[in-house]
């Protein structure tokens, strides 16, 4: 079954590190998607267009190139598995919904993680969260701290996985508000209500560690 | 955007490196290998039933089905009350699992009977009531209707579904809903259990039947299926939810016919669907008699829907593992 041809998305709008797939030509890009069920080719072609952008969302979002690798490769693995239920509504979709789908392995992955977190791990996050390092306190660690993406990128981690979901949709993604609720199914003034919890909550965190 | 507007800001201002060329490769590689083998295999091999032992079902290692039905094929209605009978147009290179667990190939002329499942090779393709399934794709009968079914994008875990899970989804009830109290036959078996021991299917709509009580207060009732094929899997399917507030589905499940409700100790969280046009999960519960119900919340975990209770036997097989 084809995927579903709906209406141009109204609230399209390129991202600022993803310029190759926004100037794409959208007809070429609703072909590929359309045959790439059954065609192997299409569905690199649409693999290699999307590749450097998934992989810069995961890497930001972790921090870590194997992460990141790890993401990027389930990522389009769950794509091609679930490439039928995907539905074509306009230009851009098909990059949202990967998004998506990479927002939701790094949600996955950040939850098995916290499942098997390490003491050192825990260590760490307590030392940003201002408690008396210990035995913990070494230099990886201090490096570790060191840097404000990695202290934000801890302190984001501490966030409800729905809240993470939609901050980095908004903001590692760029997505734009609609886009976002689009992409997260949900409607616009309940997906602005979760940003700004989840933004709210993020910098109490912050606060809190500081 | 200012760090003002963007709480991400130095994340998203770190600048990433490039995938690695060999990574890239690799990936596209083994891309290209699950592409050849089918991007339905996994699908149509955990749907594979072996007559006597339940399938097994892993996500993250949870114990529950996250196995989602995608949408009615076109023109379908499983919540009409006059089923059709559904037969083979057209087949090639596709299997038809029965509910009892047999398997046989797909031919023209072959009635379809409640809870089978088709399967499609990967150049496979049959036609039914003029709808093509094409390659690698499983269908599922509910209702006398057929119902695609693919593999959740949707992530279930263990830990979404024990230890207050409920509280932290949704807070209070919304909804009660009274317990369901099924009709018997003078010997006793409940009056819907069906002569054809293969299976048995549920479905409720939004009027109130003699068997459901649909949710009252605020909330809408949304339509619903269920049924239970010989093996023990569960198939709850329902209507897409086309209101406002949607920000997932809950399907929840309580033992006996009792209906399921957010603030009562038995009642699961089976599955949670994030995505709108998802709308059916597997479940395999232990054998016996189980109540599901479906409830749409909203981004504050507020229930603005829900499903009449569906109550279902899950008849007990020989030689089953009763662990899962």
């Amino acid at each position: 079954m084809p995927p579903v041809i709906q209406a141009e998305h109204p609230h399209w709008l390129p991202v600022a590190f993803d310029d190759d797939a926004a100037t794409h030509d959208p007809e070429d890009e609703m072909s590929l998607v359309h045959r790439a069920a059954g065609d192997p080719d299409a569905f690199a072609a649409l693999y290699r267009r999307h590749v450097d952008a998934i992989h810069a969302f995961a890497w930001r979002r972790t921090g870590r190139r194997d992460l990141a690798e790890d993401i990027t490769a389930a990522t389009f693995e769950r794509a091609l598995r679930n490439l039928s239920s995907f539905r074509w509504q306009g230009t851009g979709s098909f990059r949202r919904w990967l998004f998506r789908l990479a927002a939701n392995e790094s949600t996955d992955h950040h939850r098995r993680e916290a499942r098997h977190r390490t003491p050192r791990a825990v260590a760490t996050t307590a030392a940003l969260a201002g408690d008396r390092p210990s035995a913990s306190d070494d230099v990886e660690e201090r490096a570790l701290a060191r840097s404000d993406a990695d202290r934000l990128r801890v302190a984001f981690d501490q966030l409800p996985e729905r809240y993470a979901r939609v901050l980095s949709l908004r903001y590692l993604a760029d997505l734009s508000p609609p886009e976002t609720a689009d992409a997260l199914g949900l409607s616009r003034a309940t997906c602005a209500v979760i940003t700004h919890r989840a933004t709210r909550a993020l910098r109490r965190i912050m606060e809190e560690a500081s | 955007m200012t760090d003002d507007e963007n709480p991400l800001g130095p994340l998203a201002r770190s600048e990433a490196p490039a995938p690695d060329p060999g990574f890239v490769d690799r990936v596209e590689q083994r891309l290209r290998a699950v592409h050849a083998t089918g991007a339905g295999a996994e699908t149509a091999e955990a749907l594979r039933r072996v007559p006597g032992r339940r399938p097994r079902f892993a996500l993250a290692g949870a114990v529950l089905a996250a196995i989602v039905v995608i949408g009615v094929v076109a023109g379908a209605n499983p919540f009409t009350d006059d089923a059709v009978e559904l037969r083979l147009a057209s087949a090639a290179g596709a299997v038809v699992q029965r509910a009892d667990g047999s398997e046989e190939p797909a031919v023209a002329g072959l009635v379809l009977r409640e809870g089978d499942v088709v399967t499609t090779g990967a150049g496979g393709k049959v036609l039914i009531d003029g709808i093509e399934i094409g390659p690698s794709r499983s269908a599922v009968v509910i209702g006398g209707r057929i119902w695609i079914i693919e593999r959740s994008g949707a992530s279930v875990s263990p830990d979404d579904l024990v230890d207050g899970a409920l509280d932290r989804l949704l807070g209070p009830v919304p909804t009660e809903a009274t317990p369901t109290t099924r009709p018997t036959t003078d010997d006793g078996r409940p009056a819907d259990e069906p002569t054809d021991s293969r299976s048995t299917t549920t479905t409720s709509n939004d009027r109130p039947s003699p068997s459901t009580t649909p949710p009252s207060g605020d909330t809408t009732s949304i339509r619903s299926a269920a049924t239970v094929t010989d093996d023990g899997t569960v198939v709850v399917a329902w209507e897409e939810w086309s209101g406002d507030g949607f920000d997932r589905y809950l399907v929840l499940r309580a033992p006996g016919d009792q209906a399921p409700s957010l603030g009562h100790d038995s009642t699961r969280v089976v599955a949670e669907v994030d995505e709108r046009d998802r709308s059916g999960v597997f479940d395999q519960p232990e054998p016996g008699t189980w109540t599901y119900r479906v409830v749409v919340v909203d981004g504050d975990g507020r229930a603005v829907a829900a499903s009449a209770p569906l109550t279902i036997d899950v008849g007990r097989d020989s030689g089953d593992d009763p662990k899962r």
